[in-house]
């Protein structure tokens, strides 16, 4: 069991050669979305909010004006709102979980922007990170990311996106020292094997 | 505890790689600016083809006492005394670059990222990947710094990016510097090759110590043509004048590149 390993389940091997790499590109851009999109939107809107390009700054400064927290405030709410849908769902039988999860989720959204709890870009960040989290596949790696995207969101608004840097290299790090039987966990890519693999 | 310190040449190869293709890369450009103009890529060929000479000389010293460190070479050769104080002046080395090139980092990322943030809060931040990562040995370190190869990657495209505004004559008068200078301007090159000498510490770790030489040799080639090509894009680009002025030609060239917006 390598890391990629986790973006491949067995039933890809049925695909066309030509969508199995698009499919697991996918799931990797999913994964790493869903552990630094949170981290990256508080680092640049906190400490580094002049490589935003103009025209978008000015939407995105009149959206986050009306809002009376600081970001990371703002973020950990939505963070921990989602959280609580995601596990309330998956307690509910399946149709009223995902009807729950769709009624919270529309109605919270709603409320939330209408009363200026958060900014609109908070809410489209939130949600495409809780759609690429919802992605990955194995239920391990998604609550290993779901941990560090909290890690993650903690170094960001304390040090800007050298946080989310040395965040990230840490991971990586510990991803390095792991084995697996004898094997690296980041096998084809850390040391680098071009080739077949099946 | 054997096997995690072991690793193979290639290995090898792209830590040495990685640790000349520093943050010295990021400097380098203004001082050879200031130390010859606009021919400083003659001196950087040249302190690139002396380094790889004097890595051929050092392993095919260190092929003679195949199996053991520089430490216990020393003691074997100049007698116990003698050697021990060789051995602790080459561990004070080893530190002070260390500490130099983190110190140097520490003070480049709160210029250019975090103005406010005190030092030593940032060096601890900083730090805590390296801690992690040696305390587990030497494969995990060498295995990390392949993550040079990205870094290699993405400033190679950013000079793909800005390539079309090089003038090629800033560069024009070649060899308009003396051979003095340019002599004297392969002191400030060599600089950029140092990383070199951590063959020698490493050596006994090797696995197959057959092909060291091969892929220490290419690193150090890489590293050559590497810096050969942010010097001649930086002069190309903001001209031998306005280059001897800067801090950090790199990081300007990354805030030169604008986006079709």
């Amino acid at each position: 069991m390598s890391f990629f390993d986790f973006f491949t389940p067995p039933d890809d091997l049925n695909l066309n050669w030509f969508f199995r790499p698009f499919i697991r590109f996918l799931r990797l851009l999913a994964a790493g979305l869903a552990v630094f999109l949170p981290a990256f939107y508080v680092a640049i809107i906190s400490y580094h909010f002049y490589i935003i390009p103009i025209n978008f700054l000015m939407p995105l400064a009149e959206s986050r004006a009306q809002v009376p927290f600081p970001p990371i405030v703002e973020v950990l709410f939505l963070e921990i709102m989602v959280e609580l849908l995601r596990e309330s769902a998956s307690r509910f039988a399946s149709r009223l979980g995902a009807s729950i999860g769709i009624w919270a989720g529309i109605l919270l959204g709603v409320a939330a922007i209408t009363t200026r709890m958060v900014s609109c870009v908070s809410i489209v960040m939130s949600m495409v990170t809780l759609i690429a989290s919802l992605i990955l596949p194995a239920y391990d790696l998604g609550f290993s990311v779901r941990i560090l995207k909290f890690a993650a969101l903690f170094f960001a608004s304390l040090f800007g996106v050298l946080g989310v840097v040395v965040t990230a290299s840490v991971t990586f790090a510990h991803l390095i020292t792991l084995e697996s039987l004898g094997q690296p966990y980041l096998q084809p890519l850390i040391p680098f094997k071009l080739g077949k693999k099946y | 505890m054997e096997d995690r310190n072991q690793i193979t040449a290639k290995q090898l190869g792209v830590f040495i790689l990685s640790a000349q293709v520093g943050l010295g890369v990021i400097g380098l450009p203004s001082d050879l600016a200031k130390a010859v103009g606009h021919d400083g890529w003659i001196s950087i060929l040249s302190a690139g083809l002396l380094s790889t000479l004097v890595t051929i000389i050092l392993i095919a010293l260190l092929r003679r006492y195949s199996n053991q460190s520089i430490f216990e070479i020393n003691r074997h050769l100049f007698g116990n005394i003698l050697g021990q104080t060789i051995n602790i002046l080459l561990i004070l080395y080893l530190s002070f670059s260390m500490v130099a090139a983190f110190r140097y980092f520490t003070e480049f990322i709160k210029l250019f990222t975090m103005e406010a943030t005190p030092e030593i809060i940032l060096a601890l931040l900083i730090i805590a990947p390296t801690v992690y990562l040696s305390w587990y040995g030497l494969k995990p370190v060498a295995r990390f710094s392949q993550i040079i190869f990205f870094i290699l990657f993405f400033v190679l495209v950013l000079s793909l990016l800005t390539i079309k505004k090089v003038r090629l004559t800033f560069l024009m008068p070649v060899g308009a510097a003396d051979l003095t200078t340019l002599g004297q301007s392969i002191i400030p090159a060599t600089l950029a090759f140092i990383g070199l000498e951590l063959t020698v510490f490493l050596y006994p770790y090797i696995k197959d110590k057959e092909n060291t030489l091969k892929w220490v040799v290419s690193a150090n080639l890489c590293t050559m043509v590497f810096i050969a090509i942010i010097f001649v894009v930086t002069t190309g680009l903001f001209g031998e004048n306005l280059l001897k002025m800067q801090v950090a030609p790199l990081f300007n060239l990354a805030r030169y590149y604008r986006a079709h917006t």
